[in-house]
């Protein structure tokens, strides 16, 4: 018989204070007139910063609940605290934006926020059922959001792609949660690494396979070559703070969950998953830069760029050692700042009703919008990993944890690839300030919010590449496991 | 802490932000205003820097001025900077050329003064930085750093053609460096396995250099990053388009300064910390070098342009500060280091010369000039010294570093001496074409019969690079004397390793490591 204590809620209560201000915002949704939803963004607001402030009270210990379904440790709250951090980003680019996209419901923020606690319960979970679950969870809010915007084209046929293709690779990571059950007899990953540990040679090739299905699942979320090609379609089609959350947030949790499974439960079988994810890392860098190369529209452009990131991040994985996985959790963080920066400037140029925002729109964006311009020139930059930002630091650790194990070819690669996405990030900063005006003026669309955002990232993009250091240093204490 | 019981370095470094700060705050409707404040931040940066020469202790090679603050230091990050006989009148020179620059711009630029002159401040930051840093991490930082200001200076104000010769120039750049970043991790990670210590210190990482088969690929990483800076002959591709289509102060930095960086990254990485290497690669350098100063004086001679024609010469003269480097004796790295410096003091001033008379007449043709020395005698008196001093005549700055080039390389190998001397003819030959197109054949074109002689400014800038010039020519002693003791040092630490490449490695923990990093790479793959 299961029984349960005050005790195993602990390592919930941040999920719990999120829950409470989801259910909230639901409450209060009847209650207001449509012309002041807004309220709702600021309940959400409010949710996300009170959350933070758990998290952060609350970071350092270690706890476990519900038969060790669920834990909190360090890592758990490294993750929340960016999850947190691009809900409060992508929130304040939502507040003016959806009004103006007349689709203020109160369900937007209410599924924010949903996604966000599966989110969280993803990335906190040694438990292949339990992770199955939230993974479902956020994929089916994801999708709603995607499609938020029901009358628009674009956006109903992105999320129309990102549920087929998302549908199947669940499928995939339920048949390999399966056959980790019929092996082992058990979905805990701690237990799985005993067992595998000393398990005979079929048993492991099964377990070899059983990994390549889960793998599937997980790509897909990080946007992993070959299981990309949903990415661009659905940035490009889905509302920009939806695109913007959608490239961090998810994959956050994704890498988290990643991590524990690799590095725990299939610890013993480390020298072949190296070898799979060498090359999945690879053909992801170059494919989502290569293509890049080409592209004409923003959000499409950076949906590659992400693409080639979750490259960039899989091969502080690969390295497996301690240095790479604190490096794929510091550049998560600084993903927040560049890349939400980057498609808040996208927001802040797009035009009503329109979904795309093409890259010849930025023309002689730097002289009209002076700081709105530099911020953009920091984030493309940073994106492209140059000195004295974020982006910098973050790829300078991904890689010299591959140069710690001797991967140098890896590395080599890596900076190959950086040196390739140079010419795309910089392709539109001569847009914004070395070409001749735009055909139509370029507009903005004011909202105070969005500049906010705009200049959060701004501010956390150069000041964590040059006084990275705690952050990082949590970054690398995180990695017990 | 130091001499001045003051961090002087983090000030000249970190001075021009405050400009920076400060111009944010002025309209930019008032284009005076912004450039007397630009102007005399940077004077009083260069000023503050000259005390680094007055207080400069010429009896040490060990860092002076030093500031270190951990920075990363779980890591073995700090903020470390420092400067010796190597860096010392890089500094000075990077502080002089900038007063020098930006001088020149007041005229010349005219759109996005604003802009200009928060991009030019932001530069001159990353390339202090440059030559301060001793903190092998923080000096990539910075190394990088200085592309974007020079990027957006060459992108916004250049020529016709600026956005392909910035494209060219900072991916051209940006790709060689990347590799020297895995090199920089891979020495920081090797280091810690050979000694058991984490550390980006370049002094400390050049005390104990790797073993001599670990060396190679590191030393190819870092000569890739540095050979496309300086630019060495086959990867020079990228300097006549960014020379051409920046505006004239972008030209003068770039080939006074951000050259220098090549050179000096050599200095600083390849030779001490890979010192076996040097000698086993030395030749190659060597040869490229001279082919660079051929091929650089050749192109030169047909160019029609007469920034082009500058601008290869870059190619030619930096092709004598490598030669003198890799010599490996103490006159050719003096002669090295002094060619530096008096190519960023020569060449600057031909860039401005050139400029000057491209503000006037917006061609650089020289099919358009001529006579121009009976029409702005002034001009063409100063634009003399200089052509004279780039060619290397006694009695200009030119002269002594060539000499001392030269004096290397024959020490070095006799054939080495009998071809350079060669190119020393060679250069002569197009300075002097050029100084004649543009000055004494007939005037070709009316509408150089109007042209103004140089004004106060002009006057007062030109002037003081042509005093630098001859003062450097009758008295290198000051220069000299405060770069021996570090030179000494550094050959003595890399010649000692050129008899014994592998007496030192100790063969057990060679073969044992090679055979653990090959598992392990197998692994990976």
């Amino acid at each position: 018989m299961i029984s349960y204590s005050l005790a195993d809620f602990k390592p919930i209560v941040p999920e719990l204070v999120l829950l409470f201000f989801t259910f909230l915002i639901l409450f209060v949704d009847f209650a207001i007139p449509k012309a002041k939803k807004k309220i709702n963004g600021f309940i959400a607001l409010i949710g996300v910063v009170i959350t933070f402030v758990v998290v952060l009270s609350l970071y350092g210990s270690s706890w476990t609940g519900f038969n060790d379904m669920i834990v909190f440790d360090k890592a758990s709250g490294f993750v929340n605290v960016v999850l947190l951090l691009t809900a409060f980003v992508a929130i304040l680019m939502s507040l003016d934006f959806i009004k103006r996209e007349e689709i203020n419901f109160g369900e937007y923020y209410e599924i924010l926020l949903f996604s966000l606690v599966a989110m969280q319960v993803f990335g906190s979970t040694y438990n292949l059922i339990v992770m199955f679950l939230a993974v479902e969870t956020l994929s089916i809010a994801m999708y709603i959001l995607t499609a938020i915007k029901r009358n628009g084209l674009r956006s109903t046929e992105a999320a129309m792609k990102y549920f087929i293709l998302g549908s199947f690779a669940s499928s995939f990571l339920i048949l390999g949660i399966a056959l980790i059950y019929g092996l082992f007899g058990t979905v805990d990953l701690l237990r799985t690494k005993e067992l595998l540990t000393g398990a005979d040679t079929l048993h492991t090739w099964i377990a070899i396979v059983s990994f390549v299905l889960i793998l599937v699942g997980f790509g897909f979320k990080i946007a992993a070559f070959p299981f990309h090609a949903w990415t661009p379609d659905v940035y490009e089609g889905a509302i920009t703070p939806i695109s913007a959350f959608m490239s961090i947030a998810p994959k956050a949790a994704s890498f988290m969950a990643l991590m524990r499974l690799l590095v725990v439960g299939m610890f013993p079988i480390q020298v072949e998953w190296t070898k799979l994810l060498w090359v999945i890392a690879v053909f992801t860098m170059f494919f989502g830069n290569l293509v890049a190369l080409w592209q004409k529209d923003l959000k499409r452009l950076l949906g590659y760029s992400s693409i080639a990131h979750a490259g960039y991040m899989l091969v502080g994985i690969t390295a497996a050692n301690s240095l790479g996985y604190g490096a794929v959790l510091f550049y998560l963080f600084g993903y927040i700042f560049m890349n939400l920066g980057a498609f808040s400037v996208a927001e802040y140029i797009s035009k009503k009703d329109v979904e795309g925002c093409l890259i010849d729109d930025l023309r002689g964006m730097g002289y009209k919008y002076p700081l709105t311009g530099a911020a953009m020139l920091i984030f493309m930059f940073s994106l492209a990993g140059v000195p004295p930002t974020v982006g910098f630091v973050g790829k300078y650790y991904l890689f010299s944890a591959a140069v710690k194990s001797h991967l140098y070819w890896l590395a080599v690669l890596g900076v190959i690839n950086s040196a390739i996405s140079a010419y795309f990030y910089l392709n539109i900063i001569v847009t914004m300030y070395m070409k001749g005006g735009a055909k139509e003026e370029v507009v903005s669309f004011p909202s105070p919010y969005l500049r906010a955002a705009i200049a959060i990232g701004a501010v956390g993009t150069i000041l964590f590449g040059v006084a990275p250091g705690s952050v990082l240093n949590a970054a690398l204490s995180s990695i017990v496991f | 802490m130091n001499q001045l019981h003051f961090p002087i370095l983090s000030f000249i470094t970190f001075w021009p932000l405050l400009g920076v700060f400060i111009l944010l705050f002025i309209n930019r409707k008032n284009e005076t205003a912004i450039r007397i404040v630009t102007f005399v931040f940077m004077l009083i940066d260069f000023l503050v820097s000259t005390l680094l020469y007055f207080y400069f202790d010429p009896t040490t090679w060990q860092p002076q001025f030093v500031d270190k603050i951990p920075w990363i230091s779980s890591l073995g990050m700090n903020y470390y900077l420092g400067i010796d006989g190597l860096s010392l009148f890089l500094v000075i020179l990077t502080t002089f050329l900038s007063v020098v620059g930006q001088f020149s711009t007041w005229s010349a630029i005219k759109e996005k003064v604003k802009e200009f002159n928060i991009v030019f401040l932001l530069l001159l930051t990353g390339m202090l930085g440059v030559f301060e840093s001793l903190d092998a991490f923080l000096f990539y930082v910075f190394w990088e750093f200085e592309l974007i200001p020079m990027y957006l200076m060459i992108g916004i104000w250049g020529g016709p053609h600026r956005v392909f010769a910035t494209m060219k120039f900072f991916l051209y750049t940006f790709a060689g460096s990347v590799f020297m970043l895995v090199a920089i991790m891979a020495t920081y990670f090797l280091f810690h396995h050979y000694t058991g210590t984490y550390t980006f210190d370049m002094f400390q990482l050049a005390s104990h250099p790797l073993p001599h088969h670990l060396q190679f690929w590191l030393f190819l990483a870092f000569f890739l990053a540095f050979a496309i800076k300086v630019p060495m002959f086959p990867f020079h591709t990228w300097l006549p388009w960014a020379h051409v289509e920046a505006p004239t102060a972008g030209s003068v930095l770039l080939a006074g300064v951000l050259l220098k960086m090549g050179t000096y990254g050599f200095l600083r990485f390849n030779l001490p910390m890979f010192p076996s290497m040097t000698h086993a690669l030395g030749i190659l350098v060597i040869v490229l070098a001279i082919t660079g100063i051929f091929y650089g004086a050749v192109v030169a001679m047909v160019q029609p342009d007469w920034k082009k024609l500058v601008a290869y010469s870059s190619v030619s003269h930096l092709g004598y500060a490598m030669l003198g480097m890799f010599a490996l004796n103490s006159q050719g790295m003096e002669g090295s280091i002094m060619e530096m410096i008096n190519h960023g003091v020569s060449t600057g001033a031909l860039f401005l010369m050139v400029g000057i008379l491209y503000e006037r007449r917006h061609t650089r043709l020289f099919s358009e000039y001529g006579g121009i020395a009976a029409i702005m005698p002034r001009y063409a008196v100063l634009a003399g010294v200089v052509t004279l001093s780039s060619l290397g005549l006694p009695g200009t700055n030119g002269f002594i570093s060539e000499f001392l080039c030269l004096i290397g390389a024959f020490k070095a190998n006799i054939w080495y001496g009998i071809v350079v001397a060669g190119g020393a003819v060679v250069s002569a030959v197009y300075l002097l074409m050029m100084f004649q197109k543009v000055f004494y054949v007939k005037t070709r074109n009316v509408k150089n019969l109007g042209l103004k002689d140089l004004d106060l400014r002009e006057t007062v800038y030109m002037g003081i690079c042509v005093l630098g010039i001859l003062w450097i020519g009758l008295y290198p002693n000051p220069l000299l004397s405060r770069m021996h003791v570090s030179v000494e040092h550094l050959l003595q630490h890399v010649n000692s390793y050129s008899k014994q490449i592998t007496i030192n490695v100790d063969k057990n923990l060679t073969c044992n490591k090679l055979a653990k990093i090959n598992v392990i790479s197998r692994g990976g793959l």
